[in-house]
């Protein structure tokens, strides 16, 4: 039983200038990692390499011992649920609908939905708290609705690790603490391994087992939030002066920008 | 239960119109005289005006209406845009252009090769033209696929009316092929298209699961475990294919493959089990409709029938346009 993940030498360029420049990363199975920095520093990068979208990378990413690039797109669904920043379905889906799409992975060629997969929609929508609005279309969720309605696609797709791009970055502070902690919650009930880009730093710092810093595509720190968050690391990531105190909640390092 | 009772009104009204339409025409027939032709097949003129003229032409008018719709249908999804169909995006002109192509090398040059396999080159050849014209940074936006096809569309169509002008001197009959013409329809050609559009259906019902996934964007489709290029291939090659066999029939005939998906997602939802059927008996109804005004307006002379779902279908295209979140999910 290898890793969840071992990342060599990752590097990758969108064509002008390399967004990552050779990331190495192990990811232990049940780990949780936040993952930390600027807008374009290349958190969204990683993911998404992670997760199968962008293949034609330099280095090693491999997931369970499957090296990404030559594993297909069904395989690593079957491994990996992505949650994205937003999730905007350009014509409008019933809730139930987009849950079922998590099982896509497993669906055969000619064969429908079995009821085994049906089984599995119901309990992710139980488990997510959106079966009670299972048939309501999506437009008309509240922000906090919808991406519980994706949490449970990505339930459904049963794997073994959950990839999450600043999730829920865009909804106000308390609705994004309370959908993040569904997500993590769940996915520690599950035993599932999580790379999660955090928009909110004391928010990575509660929730992650282990930080992942990156500064212009390189990693510049990695631990836990004890071991590495201190005010020359903030002012070097985000270019801030700030004061570190503990958090009277859960004893971890608690970061005010000043 | 309402979307079940919404489908049989659709099925029954559309059968009633198509029996309706057949009725209408230069020589007019009353319902109980067309029962008794269908039935008894007497050896008279009129019966022989309907059964050889005036039913393979309202028959072809929804068999390509449905084409069209379902086709719509499946670009519409498949590309995330609502304003796709293959005559915007352009297949229906590179279709024409491949069939006027394979008639002008026989006029000309005698050199014979296949309409249907000429037609169905160029309009695979546009279709993924105005896709790759239109992607950047791997998505093609909703606004940007439309320009291109339009241009695409201009380009193949120019290329048309250089080839018929300089092989026949004769821009009439250009005319009728670019906005469409059901006129002179046979059985043979209900029996050249009816395959065709019948694979079409059944591969788009096994892959309309798939297509609903990759509404919701490619990147998402990848994180379920689909493959979008080849699912896109597949699609283009599909509409392509019915496409440019209907083009090769009836010309060039906009907007049914816009409009018709649109209705049908108000009345069942986007993804309804029935969407796809309804989308075909939707898309058939509308142009036994049109082809009906068509010929029976201005009678005894014909509109083209492109002309009749023109004036539908861009105000329709128009109100989608200018739906702002249409254009803001691009």
């Amino acid at each position: 039983m290898g890793r969840a993940a071992e990342i060599k030498a990752l590097r990758y360029s969108y064509g002008n200038g390399d967004v990552l420049n050779g990331i190495d990363l192990d990811v232990e199975r049940g780990e949780v990692i936040g993952l930390l920095g600027e807008n374009g520093s290349g958190k969204s990068t990683l993911l998404k390499i992670i997760a199968g979208i962008l293949r034609d990378y330099e280095g090693s990413v491999r997931v369970f011992d499957e090296e990404v690039s030559r594993t297909t797109n069904k395989r690593l669904a079957r491994m990996i649920a992505y949650l994205p920043q937003f999730f905007v379905p350009t014509f409008d889906l019933r809730v139930r609908t987009i849950v079922t799409f998590g099982r896509n992975p497993f669906v055969g060629f000619m064969k429908g939905l079995t009821g085994n997969d049906i089984e599995i929609v119901n309990r992710s929508m139980k488990a997510a708290d959106v079966i009670g609005f299972s048939e309501r279309l999506y437009s008309t969720l509240s922000g906090g609705e919808r991406q519980r309605t994706v949490i449970a696609k990505a339930l459904a797709q049963e794997g073994k690790m959950l990839l999450m791009d600043e999730f829920s970055a865009h909804l106000d502070p308390g609705h994004s603490q309370k959908v993040t902690k569904i997500a993590l919650e769940l996915a520690r009930e599950k035993k599932l391994s999580v790379i999660a880009a955090f928009h909110d730093i004391n928010q990575a710092i509660s929730m992650s087992d282990r930080l992942l810093f990156l500064k212009d595509g390189n990693v510049i720190a990695l631990g836990s939030s004890d071991e590495v968050v201190n005010e020359n690391l903030m002012k070097e990531v985000y270019d801030a002066d700030t004061c570190i105190l503990e958090n009277p909640v859960n004893k971890k390092p608690l970061v005010i920008f000043s | 239960m309402k979307s079940v009772a919404a489908f049989l009104v659709i099925l029954l009204g559309s059968l009633l119109l198509l029996l309706l339409a057949s009725t209408f025409g230069t020589v007019h027939f009353s319902i109980t005289e067309v029962m008794r032709i269908i039935v008894n097949r007497p050896e008279t003129v009129r019966a022989s005006v309907y059964l050889n003229l005036r039913l393979p032409r309202v028959l072809m008018a929804f068999l390509i209406g449905a084409a069209l719709a379902v086709s719509g249908e499946g670009l519409q999804l498949t590309l995330k845009n609502p304003l796709a169909d293959p005559y915007i995006i352009g297949i229906s002109a590179g279709a024409s252009f491949g069939a006027v192509l394979s008639l002008f090398l026989r006029e000309v040059f005698r050199f014979t090769i296949s309409l249907e396999l000429l037609s169905l080159f160029f309009a695979l050849t546009a279709a993924f033209l105005t896709y790759y014209v239109a992607r950047r940074g791997g998505s093609a936006s909703v606004t940007s696929l439309i320009l291109s096809g339009v241009i695409i569309s201009f380009l193949f169509n120019a290329a048309v009316t250089f080839l018929v002008v300089f092989a026949w001197r004769n821009i009439i009959t250009l005319h009728f092929w670019s906005l469409g013409s059901l006129s002179g329809v046979s059985w043979e050609d209900i029996l050249k298209f009816t395959p065709f559009a019948v694979i079409q259906f059944l591969a788009f019902m096994v892959l309309r699961r798939k297509m609903i996934i990759m509404a919701a964007g490619e990147e998402h489709a990848i994180t379920v475990g689909l493959n979008p290029e080849r699912i896109k291939g597949a699609v283009f090659f599909l509409v392509a294919l019915t496409v440019s066999i209907a083009v090769s029939i009836a010309g060039l005939i906009g907007f049914v493959g816009l409009v018709i998906p649109h209705i049908v997602r108000m009345i069942f939802g986007v993804d309804s089990r029935a969407g796809l059927l309804a989308n075909s008996l939707v898309g058939g109804a509308f142009l036994v409709a049109c082809d009906t005004v068509a010929r029976t307006l201005f009678q005894p002379t014909e509109l083209p029938i492109g002309a009749i779902t023109a004036l539908v279908g861009a105000p329709v295209f128009i109100y989608l346009l200018r739906r702002k979140e249409v254009i803001g999910s691009g």
